[in-house]
């Protein structure tokens, strides 16, 4: 009887009380004390399950589902290996079906379910299974990755990373941007902390929350993606048509965070985004981004604060661990007018790959404390939300007093 | 990892797991009609116990009381209930998905909604019967499901008071039970953005500016020459156009083969037995076969049985094209025939499908008529089950929330710690 | 004259045997006590420190000591560690040969080999020692040194590599610690500066001073930050030094010593060059894509400006046109799917049916996903 582990010595104990619980459940009206199919007892009348439930309790049944790792408004996480090798680890996702959205499967659980079932790459995360279980909750069976993200790693004060490290991690995340866009996905939402690292060092992408494939000419899209310190001028300026720069931005502020181990472009506001953008790159004006007056949100800089982009020299002196060619790179990762801007594709084709120093193999990365605990506070956010956005922040602008005039 | 078209198309889910042989296909639908007819039949022949019991003892209390009620219990007849054949599910579904096409055009849905919406369809009920769950029901949760997919925004409410006294629960009641028969893969792979993208390299290569492939050796010239001379009819005279006329007959073709992919590819099983590169060639090729044919040689030499460097072979490809073709043709819609003709057509087939429906009003499965109270009572099922204190706790912690909220509104927030010893 | 030169010869026997006279220059330690003798390889003739000074800090000359011809070199002259100026010079010669045959155990294929490396070795040396055909071993000895400098290197490296101490490591890495330390309180005191100059920055507008505190304090941490990194760095390369030469293994027929048994060293594969693409490649197989299309309901998208300012690229969506045109152009479902489908989903169905048909289904079906 290969299928159900129920007569395994050590019955699991939630797969035996779903089991019943099921039976319970479907057979309302009906009395006859059929348990489920699978047992060899009396042959019941009918089967309640139809064939999709039978698939979906095999899938279900291949997991076992272990301690609850951690809770956020969008999902819970928990760890769980696989029944028949218990040393492959996976980590549970549970979807939570909000009761305030009345509109059924939620639109991200969608959005994450259909793209990371078409993309497999070593540098994306891994969706192993999907199973639903008795409270119609979704449950997306994904890789562990137990060792935290990229923006705790660089968070971290005692982990000591060197240029050679900043290009490996670099590599992954350009290769798997340019992955997705080859599959004419765009991700939408790249930054540090949906970047998760693998028990092996490498990095991969999560959190398809916000991703959506290429879109036909004359169709809006929304312009109220990314998080707010990555998101690209275009968008800030209420854009509806927009392409892969979008992504590629988002990749140049993550890279340049790498080798501050700072935030790059912190803000409050998006007008604030706009200004610490200007103050590096130089304020938009129809020069160095053609048309861009015509973009709904756009207000043109007054003259007096019109900002020039940063010389040569202060990249050098805040981006030195990146080396002349990485510095070029971010410039064109970053550049103002998306059309002007690298593609994916172009990004992995710069010679800042080539240039000493070699990448450090991933195995030799730094890594960082991590542990299952870190995983799930990364696997549980929802696409959008910035770790600090807790009570305090909100305090510190209501007491704002720099407002009031002297 | 070499990333090719094919390669693409391999890693997808529709490639992966909804794609059949013939035979498989059938199996498939032959062994869902059977399970359901047994389910249904059990199912039936429980209620029937189960109301004689209630008749037997209401008979029983009367008698005791004294009181014969008149209403004799309906003579319940132990007849066998009559299932629905393959054939007649598959007409049934089909009906339904030409009920969605039109609910997509009246609700002026763009057209990969739609399609998305009936590929749903048909894939749930490769592994349910019409028996179990009605395609009425189905079918515009499907659809709600697809605008979702598809990044069509509309909200449950918006959707269901567009249709004829639908609740939005009615409509979000069956979407658990679609997301789990789609085995939760939503992406489905449309020929219509193909179409365009034939249409766009044909319309270059009657303009002398086709890149041209380097396994296939031609020229931009010579293929556009070939391309003016090419008949009109299939092993007719080569006429001899200019390159507007060219451009006319590529507009036309592309319109007629845009028409079959609307219909008849959706209503046939194209789906799942071809790709979408070889259905979107197929209703070109019935649009007009001498360009479709001319178009597919450009990809190849010009020798006997050419293949692409990979080993595809020409041949190979046209065969399995023409029998996509003859497969979209066999749809009514598509028949060669004057209009009234196809009327009637249209009109016999309305009178098949309301015989089914008739029919299949005996044989539904009793325990699944109303989806919307099954599915509540899956969840209350779910929340008395074990996951009781869970909600309580969650209860208590909105609690928690809630007045430490209303202590904010009337207090002002807590002053952060750093302020304070900060001084 | 006899007694007291044999006095002389007894004192200076006497003496010479706790070495306090110079044969050259006859002082004796009794006179001058901090006197040093020095000895030269080349003859092993001992003398004190001041005649060496005196005679060979001109440059090469002679030796004094009567009836040996042989030119000196100050530099060359060390102090004797021996007692018995024979156990010097054959040490001497022992270490001169185990510098050029410095083969290791592992390099062989068994110990027999190995023995027999060492036994030829020892021949060499023993001929040396003996004086037996000594410009014949040495001219081989120069020959085979010349041709395997490199593998005597590398040897010499592994050799230093494994004497390096597990102390010497242990003082390393807390040296490594206690810089880690250091770069911390740095740290910590900048931020403490950083935050003093933020607050201070709050109550006073900086209107006046151009960049504010903070980027001073980061430049400050920036530059301090970039020392440890760069100490740190050349500490490590320090620490794992591998002049690793990929010297390949050559025979040694011009020097005519032939050792049997050799391993043969494979040098490690030169590392590939960095494939930013990770392996992965994008070949089109159906179709070229040309960079302008002239169909007119593209043609609006390509000159809208919503469209061409927010970064929309036209060639994005012909791309994607043309794979979709061609994804599954080669794929026939019809052969693909043959082998596969058997293998699940009818047996799904079948063992579906019949385990609902009340019989027991041994459902075994392989990975659905």
């Amino acid at each position: 009887m290969a299928l159900s582990p129920l007569d395994s010595p050590k019955p699991v104990p939630n797969a035996a009380k779903t089991i019943t619980a099921k039976a319970k459940a479907l057979t309302l009206s009906n009395n006859a004390a059929s348990s489920p199919s699978t047992h060899a007892s009396t042959p019941s009348s009918d089967g309640p399950q139809d064939l999709s439930e039978q698939l979906n309790d095999q899938v279900r049944r291949k997991y076992v589902q272990g301690g609850r790792l951690g809770e956020g408004t969008y999902a819970i996480v928990y760890s769980g290996h696989l029944v028949s090798d218990p040393s492959t680890l996976v980590a549970i996702k549970k979807i939570k079906v909000n009761a305030e959205y009345k509109d059924g499967l939620a639109m991200d659980a969608v959005r994450e379910v259909k793209h990371l079932q078409e993309l497999s790459h070593p540098n994306i995360i891994k969706l192993h299974a999907v199973f639903s279980t008795r409270d119609q909750n979704l449950n997306l069976v994904l890789e562990h990755l137990p060792l935290g993200d990229l923006e705790t790693l660089w968070r971290n004060k005692d982990v000591s990373y060197g240029p050679a490290d900043i290009k490996a991690w670099a590599g992954m995340l350009a290769r798997a941007v340019w992955f997705c866009h080859e599959n004419f996905v765009l991700h939408r939402d790249i930054k540090g902390n949906n970047l998760l690292i693998a028990a092996d060092g490498s990095v991969k992408l999560a959190d398809f929350g916000l991703a959506r494939s290429f879109a036909d000419p004359y169709t809006k899209m929304s312009c109220n993606v990314i998080t707010r310190f990555y998101r690209p001028p275009e968008l800030l300026y209420g854009t509806r048509h927009y392409g892969g720069a979008v992504d590629v931005w988002s990749m140049g502020v993550v890279i340049a965070e790498l080798a501050l181990r700072e935030f790059f472009l912190p803000s409050e506001t998006e007008i604030e985004q706009l200004d610490r953008i200007a103050e590096v790159f130089g304020s938009p004006t129809e020069e160095n981004w053609p048309g861009v007056s015509k973009l709904d949100n756009y207000v043109p800089a007054a003259k007096e604060n019109l900002k020039r982009p940063q010389p040569l020299m202060y990249w050098k002196q805040r981006f030195g661990m990146l080396g002349d060619e990485g510095i070029d790179l971010i410039r064109y990762m970053c550049k103002l007018d998306p059309r002007s801007r690298a593609t994916a594709r172009q990004v992995l084709e710069h010679p800042y790959w080539m240039a000493a120093p070699r990448p450090t193999p991933k195995e030799k990365l730094p890594r960082n404390a991590g542990g299952a605990r870190k995983m799930a506070e990364d696997l549980k956010r929802k696409g959008g939300e910035v770790e600090g956005e807790g009570r305090a922040d909100k305090v510190a602008r209501k007491l704002d007093f720099s407002a009031l005039k002297r | 990892m070499r990333l090719t078209e094919d390669e693409i198309y391999r890693s997808s889910t529709q490639y992966r797991l909804w794609s059949y042989t013939a035979d498989a296909l059938q199996s498939l639908r032959s062994s869902t009609n059977a399970s359901a007819a047994q389910r249904v039949k059990a199912a039936v022949k429980r209620q029937r116990e189960a109301r004689r019991e209630s008749a037997y003892n209401s008979d029983a209390e009367k008698r005791v009381n004294g009181t014969d009620s008149g209403a004799v219990t309906p003579a319940i007849t132990d007849k066998e209930v009559e299932c629905l054949t393959v054939e007649e599910e598959q007409k049934i579904v089909n009906a339904f998905c030409g009920q969605a096409i039109a609910l997509g055009q009246f609700l002026e849905f763009p057209i990969n909604v739609v399609a998305t919406g009936v590929q749903y369809l048909k894939r749930f009920y490769l592994f349910n019967s019409p028996m179990t769950y009605e395609p009425k029901v189905i079918m515009p949760s499907a659809m709600f499901l697809a605008t979702k997919t598809e990044i069509f925004h509309m909200t449950a409410e918006n959707f269901a008071s567009r249709l004829p006294n639908t609740t939005a629960e009615q409509v979000l009641a069956p979407e658990y039970l679609i997301t789990q028969a789609l085995r939760f893969t939503f992406d489905v792979r449309h020929p219509f953005r193909g179409l365009n993208g034939g249409h766009m390299e044909m319309a270059a290569m009657a303009n002398g500016k086709a890149a041209v492939l380097p396994s296939a050796n031609k020229t931009p010239a010579n293929l556009q020459q070939a391309m003016l001379k090419l008949p009109l009819e299939p092993n007719g005279s080569s006429s001899s156009m200019n390159v507007r006329a060219v451009e006319k007959r590529l507009g036309e073709a592309t319109a007629k083969a845009s028409k079959t992919l609307k219909t008849a590819a959706l209503l046939t099983d194209v789906y799942f037995l071809y790709t979408p590169s070889q259905i979107w060639l197929a209703a070109y090729l019935l649009a007009d076969e001498v360009l479709t044919l001319f178009y597919i040689s450009s990809k190849f030499e010009d020798e006997a049985d050419p293949s692409t460097p990979s080993g595809i072979s020409k041949s190979k490809v046209i065969a399995t094209v023409r029998a996509c073709a003859a497969m979209l043709a066999s749809h009514t819609s598509m028949a060669h025939a004057t209009e009234d003709e196809i009327k009637a057509l249209e009109k016999k087939e309305a009178e098949e499908v309301k015989a089914i429906q008739r029919k299949l009003h005996y044989c539904r499965d009793p325990d699944k008529m109303d989806l919307v109270k099954l599915n509540k009572a899956q969840k209350r099922d779910a929340g008395t089950d074990g996951k009781l204190e869970e909600s309580k706790a969650k209860r208590r912690k909105l609690e928690r929330e809630k007045n430490e909220k209303e202590a904010d509104e009337f207090w002002g927030p807590e002053l952060p710690k750093e302020n304070v010893t900060g001084k | 004259m006899s007694r007291t030169a044999q006095r002389n010869g007894a004192t200076s026997k006497r003496l010479a045997e706790d070495g306090d006279i110079c044969p050259v220059c006859k002082s004796s330690r009794y006179l001058n006590p901090n006197m040093r003798f020095l000895v030269n390889p080349e003859c092993y003739h001992k003398m004190c420190e001041s005649c060496v000074d005196r005679i060979f800090s001109h440059g090469p000359a002679p030796c004094p000591i009567a009836g040996c011809r042989r030119t000196l070199r100050k530099a060359r002259f060390r102090t004797q560690t021996f007692e018995d100026i024979q156990v010097e010079r054959e040490v001497d010669i022992r270490r001169r040969v185990a510098k050029v045959f410095n083969k290791r155990e592992d390099d062989f294929m068994t110990l027999k080999n190995y023995n027999d490396y060492l036994e030829q070795i020892e021949t060499i040396t023993w001929n040396l020692i003996n004086r037996e055909d000594v410009e014949e071993t040495e001219r081989k000895m120069a020959a085979y040194a010349e041709e395997n400098r490199k593998e005597i290197a590398r040897n010499e490296s592994t050799a230093i590599q494994e004497a390096l101490s597990r102390k010497a490591r242990e003082a390393e890495e807390l040296e490594l610690a206690q810089m880690k330390r250091e770069d911390a309180r740095q740290e910590d005191e900048v931020e403490r500066r950083r935050k003093a100059d933020a607050r201070k920055g709050v109550v006073n507008t900086q209107a006046k001073s151009g960049d504010d505190a903070a980027s001073i304090a980061r430049e400050g941490q920036k530059v301090v930050l970039k020392k440890s990194l760069a100490r740190r760095a050349a500490l490590e390369k320090q620490r794992d030094s591998d002049p690793f030469s990929s010297g390949t293994e050559n025979g040694e027929a011009s020097s005519g010593f032939t050792f049997t048994g050799l391993k043969k060293r494979v040098a490690p594969p030169p590392e590939k060059p960095y494939d930013p693409f990770g392996g992965w490649s994008v070949q089109r197989e159906y179709f070229v894509l040309q960079n302008h299309y002239d169909w007119d309901w593209l043609s609006q998208a390509r000159t809208n400006v919503a469209h061409t300012t927010g970064g929309y690229d036209v060639n994005d969506y012909c791309t994607r046109a043309l794979c979709d045109a061609f994804s599954g152009f080669g794929v026939f479902i019809e052969d693909e799917m043959a082998g596969k489908n058997v293998g699940s989903t009818p047996s799904i169905a079948t063992a579906a049916a019949t385990v609902v048909a009340g019989g027991k289904a041994d459902m075994h079906m392989d990975d659905v996903f």
